[in-house]
């Protein structure tokens, strides 16, 4: 047993993984080095610094507030593109059913490049510091491949599972149909914006607003959605 | 909303809610975000996006036999997946020979830790300043007290190179702490 050895082992004596022959060895050579013994008594010095560095605690409620809003996001569907899974509302009843969910709903027309821009703007309520989950449905007439959706939020608002976020970019296939996408957003502040969604495929874009009003309204539980057809 | 706590020893059924299950976890798991991301708001977020991954796994998690390690192992992947993205380059050292690497190592010899260079500024910053690899690795070995063993299957990184690593994530906080050194030539002549 040199000093080279018990360096390139002591770390399997700190963590109990040596033999009862090896660790007497390592042993027996603690007690007769001077240098050997005080590494491991550094090292261990600075383990239990490092063990009392304090953490700040999380915000209060964090806890509860993660757990909830982790059942709120897949609370109806899962954030994905594609058909929905198991859909609670099928998209031909979106059109005549606004106001019958808690939320929002708003058809704008289906996802032809070439179609007239759509006419009227759907609008979502927030109370401040409200999150609710939004979910776009985005309607194609067949399968579209390196589709690039985005969505970009106005300043008073972002997106609660991504803090300080306001704007997302993603590609992603549409399938020929319904194909859904939830985001989380909350409003930081009061105020009115729109929130724009563009899909893009190739040199085409086709752009949709959705007026997004943080004010008054009381707030309801995170698990309040907004249904939104595109 | 009130939360009762189940040990997680305890047999779990698909009858435990995502909630009852996860709880008891969720402190432990924010200290241990803390501990690789040194910022408060990214370690709830971290915690967040591990929460909204793992929900609809909720049977899987039903069937673990050991839910904390299992935990941190996947807040481990997903630490590492968003700090690759926002790089855009991986962050692991090449593999070495971890006999050679530690023949190399230029670490100074036996070092005085004084309770000055052990301040929690200080140590503060000096884990700041550590990579991403080498903190994460303190955080689960020195601190959680995972043993090398455990962590090469947690991380699937072989328990060499974790050596390696750990010695030189440790060579590096005694820099950093403006540790007193003695040269390796003197510790070797004397």
């Amino acid at each position: 047993m040199n000093c080279q050895f018990f360096m390139l082992h002591y770390v399997n004596l700190l963590d109990g993984l040596l033999g009862d022959a090896e660790r007497a060895a390592m042993e027996s050579h603690m007690a007769t080095c001077s240098e050997c013994r005080a590494r491991i008594e550094t090292r261990r010095r600075l383990i239990d610094a490092l063990r009392q560095s304090p953490i700040p605690p999380a915000r209060e409620g964090f806890a509860e507030a993660a757990l909830r809003h982790a059942r709120a996001v897949h609370e109806y569907e899962p954030a994905y593109i594609g058909k929905p899974a198991r859909p609670r509302i099928p998209l031909w009843f979106v059109s005549g059913a606004a106001g019958v969910m808690a939320g929002v709903l708003v058809l704008l027309g289906t996802l032809w490049f070439a179609g007239p821009a759509h006419s009227g703007v759907a609008t979502v309520d927030f109370a401040v510091k409200e999150t609710r989950s939004v979910r776009f449905a985005f309607n194609s007439p067949e399968e579209l491949r390196n589709v690039t959706l985005s969505l970009q939020l106005p300043a008073n608002f972002e997106f609660a599972n991504r803090p300080g976020d306001r704007s997302l970019q993603w590609r992603a296939t549409l399938h020929k149909g319904g194909n859904v996408v939830t985001v989380p957003i909350m409003a930081l502040r009061g105020g009115n914006g729109d929130l724009v969604a563009r899909v893009a495929l190739d040199h085409k874009v086709k752009s949709f607003r959705v007026l997004l009003k943080a004010g008054a309204r009381s707030i309801r539980s995170e698990r309040s959605s907004s249904f939104i057809s595109i | 909303m009130a939360m009762n706590w189940i040990p997680w020893r305890e047999t779990r059924t698909e009858n435990v809610s995502f909630e009852q299950l996860l709880a008891p976890h969720i402190d432990p798991l924010y200290r241990l975000a803390y501990r690789f991301t040194g910022r408060r708001e990214e370690a709830e977020d971290l915690v967040q996006d591990l929460l909204i991954r793992l929900f609809p796994r909720h049977a899987e998690l039903c069937q673990v036999e050991k839910l904390r390690p299992w935990l941190a192992r996947v807040l481990y992947r997903i630490f590492i997946d968003r700090r690759r993205a926002a790089s855009r380059s991986p962050i692991d050292f090449p593999d070495t020979d971890p006999e050679v690497e530690d023949q190399i190592d230029g670490s100074p010899g036996p070092e005085h830790l004084t309770d000055e260079s052990l301040t929690r500024e200080r140590l503060q910053y000096a884990l700041e300043e550590l990579n991403d690899d080498q903190r994460v690795l303190l955080a689960l070995h020195d601190i959680e007290g995972y043993t090398l063993v455990e962590l090469a299957e947690m991380l699937e990184v072989p328990i060499g190179t974790l050596k390696s690593r750990l010695n030189r994530a440790h060579s590096r906080l005694r820099e950093l702490l403006s540790m007193e050194p003695f040269s390796a030539t003197q510790r070797v002549s004397n």
